[in-house]
């Protein structure tokens, strides 16, 4: 006969065993679990901070490139370009640009469209011949250059003590026989700056305006005289300020124009004086110039849109 | 001879009442444990929602605070659930509590916004964040 009792007592050790095998597995797999659950909460999944840096980037980009972009564009313009021309140029070179950042972008799954908004150009009166005086085409020395003048974005004067009328020790002033530059203001009010030298050694500026008369600090050799800026050779000069002590529409003229020659830009938004002042290619021209333009740039993502404008000046 | 007055039937049972007495032991012993666990990784996963949302909502503030900006929207990725729960997601103007209900836990996360956020409650998951340059307020919903 055979002896169960051992069988029988194996099998219940082994339903033991399995029981607590089967009690372990079940604690093992909820321990695994809870740490499953923890792992993915301690994940952090934003990646925002990426997105942020990336569409920063790129909106600077743009903001830096812009006035180097509108200066490679006005550097390129001549007398013939109309302003259509011109603003077809812009959107043009900014579709270009934005052409160039799409692929990088497109492998982080984001985009960045620009759109041109407005451009605002302004015609700009140029003598870059320093051999010719500041005399019109046709050599006359007292002469409007530019009238019913809304806004002046450039105006600068680069001149040399050589170039300029020699006052020996006297000084000139508006009444004077050096060159002189007037804004008039829409309600008859005029400044005057008179440019010469004293003994061919420093350029001396004099200016007079409602406010009465100033000196400004003197350069001694080439001058840039910044109207715009109120600055000569990048130092502030109070009584330059001929623009803000006038209301405008202005009227801008040049008197004893032969006897300063150098370099002279003017920029403004409203009407140059007769195109019979002006010489087709040389000095003084007229070139119509990007001075502004507000993009809208916008930065997509599944996850991000930012849309922002960006305002770009030409480099001057 | 020890077991012989004990039948087959009694040892089996004898056996899967030991077995059912060791499964509920540790059932029980380990009960506690794991309501703790659930809890700490409710919260902390709550913490590290909060913290990546308040991030977010700062970069959304820091991207708006510019004058260019004339839209900003923003999608913060958020679980679903908490250790199994749903959730809720309070804003006020200084910070963002997180509660979920079972298991019971409440995170309140910090944040420093220039820009006023609108006092809201929204479930747990993806949230929008905008910029409303009207008000000049950060404005949340859900996506």
């Amino acid at each position: 006969m055979a002896d169960v009792s051992h069988h029988v007592r194996d099998r219940g050790q082994l339903l033991l065993a399995a029981a607590i095998g089967l009690a372990l597995v079940l604690v093992v797999l909820a321990v695994l679990l809870n740490t499953a659950l923890y792992t993915e909460a301690i994940s952090s999944t934003s990646d925002i901070e990426y997105q942020e840096r990336a569409a920063l980037s790129q909106f600077d980009a743009l903001d830096r490139t812009m006035p180097g972009l509108l200066a490679a564009i006005n550097e390129d313009t001549d007398g013939s370009t109309s302003h259509a021309e011109l603003e077809a140029t812009v959107a043009g070179e900014v579709r270009t640009w934005e052409s160039h950042t799409s692929p990088w972008l497109a492998g982080d799954g984001a985009a960045f469209h620009v759109t041109v908004n407005d451009t605002e150009i302004h015609d700009r009166v140029i003598h870059d011949d320093q051999n010719e005086t500041f005399t019109d085409a046709s050599e006359t020395t007292g002469w409007t250059v530019a009238e019913n003048v809304s806004t002046v974005s450039m105006f600068r004067l680069t001149v040399s003590p050589t170039d300029l009328y020699d006052t020996g020790d006297e000084t000139c002033d508006s009444s004077g026989p050096c060159f002189q530059f007037s804004v008039e203001g829409a309600d008859g009010t005029t400044s005057w700056v008179s440019v010469f030298t004293n003994n061919t050694a420093d350029v001396a500026l004099l200016i007079e305006g409602p406010d009465g008369r100033h000196h400004c600090p003197i350069g001694q050799d080439q001058t840039t005289i910044d109207v715009v800026n109120t600055s000569i050779d990048g130092s502030h000069c109070d009584g330059l300020d001929i623009l803000g002590q006038h209301p405008s529409p202005y009227t801008i003229a040049y008197e004893n124009g032969d006897r300063a020659s150098g370099a002279y830009i003017l920029a403004i938004d409203g009407t140059h004086s007769s195109s019979a002042n002006f010489t087709d290619n040389t000095s003084p021209r007229v070139e119509p110039g990007v001075h502004r333009t507000e993009l809208l740039a916008t930065y997509e993502s599944s996850t991000l849109v930012i849309e922002r404008t960006i305002v770009g000046e030409a480099d001057q | 001879m020890s077991d012989r007055g004990i039948s087959a039937i009694l040892n089996y049972a004898m056996v899967l009442g030991i077995v059912a007495l060791l499964t509920a032991g540790l059932v029980v012993s380990m009960a506690g444990f794991l309501d703790t666990q659930g809890e700490a990784t409710a919260r902390s996963t709550l913490e590290v929602a909060g913290s990546d949302l308040a991030a977010d909502l700062e970069a959304a503030d820091r991207l708006a605070r510019t004058e260019q900006t004339q839209t900003l929207w923003l999608e913060s990725s958020l679980p679903d659930r908490v250790a199994g729960s749903d959730y809720r997601i309070e804003f006020s103007d200084d910070a963002i509590l997180l509660r979920s209900s079972d298991p019971d836990a409440t995170v309140r996360i910090v944040h420093a916004t220039e820009f006023a956020v609108e006092e809201t409650t929204v479930d747990g998951g993806n949230v929008i964040i905008q910029y409303d340059p009207t008000s000049h307020r950060l404005v949340i919903h859900n996506a």
